[in-house]
């Protein structure tokens, strides 16, 4: 960072030096320069701060979120529900639910971090599992359940886009 | 903590799986709340018919007592006894947590 606030500013006034006539001196230069000399600095200030941002965030997105959510919540829907044949497999069902218990241990870390995002994905995967317990008790309404399953389902797809890529 | 306090819970025959905040609160209300010692080991009894439960429904289910009791203590209060081990366990795991 320190080298990069250097880099600017030799090269802010080097320009400066380069375009400015020294035998007649010119106020209205000197300040200009200043102020992208300013502006400059901030600039790459505030680029390092959001790049360290960024960089933190997607850390824990890769390290919490990323398996669960591209791997483990497609597969778990993929192996306990049939839609084609309106069945379900009990067996997966337990596991889905284990799977969704796991995966609000892991969020944990983001009461601490984003209360609001916590709580929005705690009650998306709580709905998550109350919709495939229902599913699991009777075949009447079945589509209508499974629809309102995977409408919870991008909610909780659009609320991690949504606190990742804001 | 003294004597065991039996609460054998019941539900309509159709019904294998429990889901809901509120059907879980509406059962507590009509099953437990007026059942329940807070001066004994409440031992609440799931019907062999249930196979699965939602973390909705034991949040509703135990609302309450979690309020007097706590997570903490709450094993000291109330033993739960379902269709299977796993299910026991699962029960005890979302009011935990």
């Amino acid at each position: 960072m320190e080298e990069i606030i250097q880099t600017t500013i030799s090269t802010t006034i080097n320009e400066v030096i380069e375009h400015s006539n020294l035998l007649g001196f010119d106020w209205a230069t000197l300040v200009l320069s200043v102020i992208a000399l300013m502006v400059s600095i901030w600039s790459v200030v505030w680029t390092v701060r959001k790049n360290n941002e960024s960089s933190y965030k997607n850390n824990l997105y890769q390290d919490i979120l990323k398996k669960p959510l591209h791997e483990e919540l497609p597969s778990c829907i993929q192996k306990s529900i049939d839609l084609n044949n309106k069945s379900i497999d009990d067996l997966e069902i337990d596991k889905f639910q284990d799977f969704l218990m796991d995966l609000r241990r892991k969020i944990l870390v983001f009461k601490y971090t984003d209360n609001e995002f916590y709580e929005e994905m705690e009650n998306n995967i709580v709905k998550i599992d109350e919709y495939i317990v229902l599913i699991s008790n009777r075949k009447e309404n079945f589509e209508k359940r499974y629809e309102e399953l995977i409408l919870v389902v991008k909610n909780l797809y659009k609320c991690v886009e949504q606190h990742f890529y804001k | 903590m003294g004597d065991n306090n039996i609460i054998e819970l019941e539900f309509d025959k159709t019904i294998s799986a429990l889901a809901g905040n509120d059907y879980g609160y509406g059962h507590y209300k009509k099953q437990i709340e007026n059942k329940f010692d807070y001066n004994k080991r409440n031992i609440i009894i799931f019907p062999e018919q249930v196979k699965k439960v939602a973390i909705s429904f034991v949040q509703g289910m135990f609302r309450d007592i979690l309020k007097k009791i706590g997570k903490s203590e709450i094993e000291r209060y109330v033993t739960i006894k379902s269709s299977s081990e796993k299910l026991t366990e699962k029960i005890i795991s979302y009011i935990k947590f």
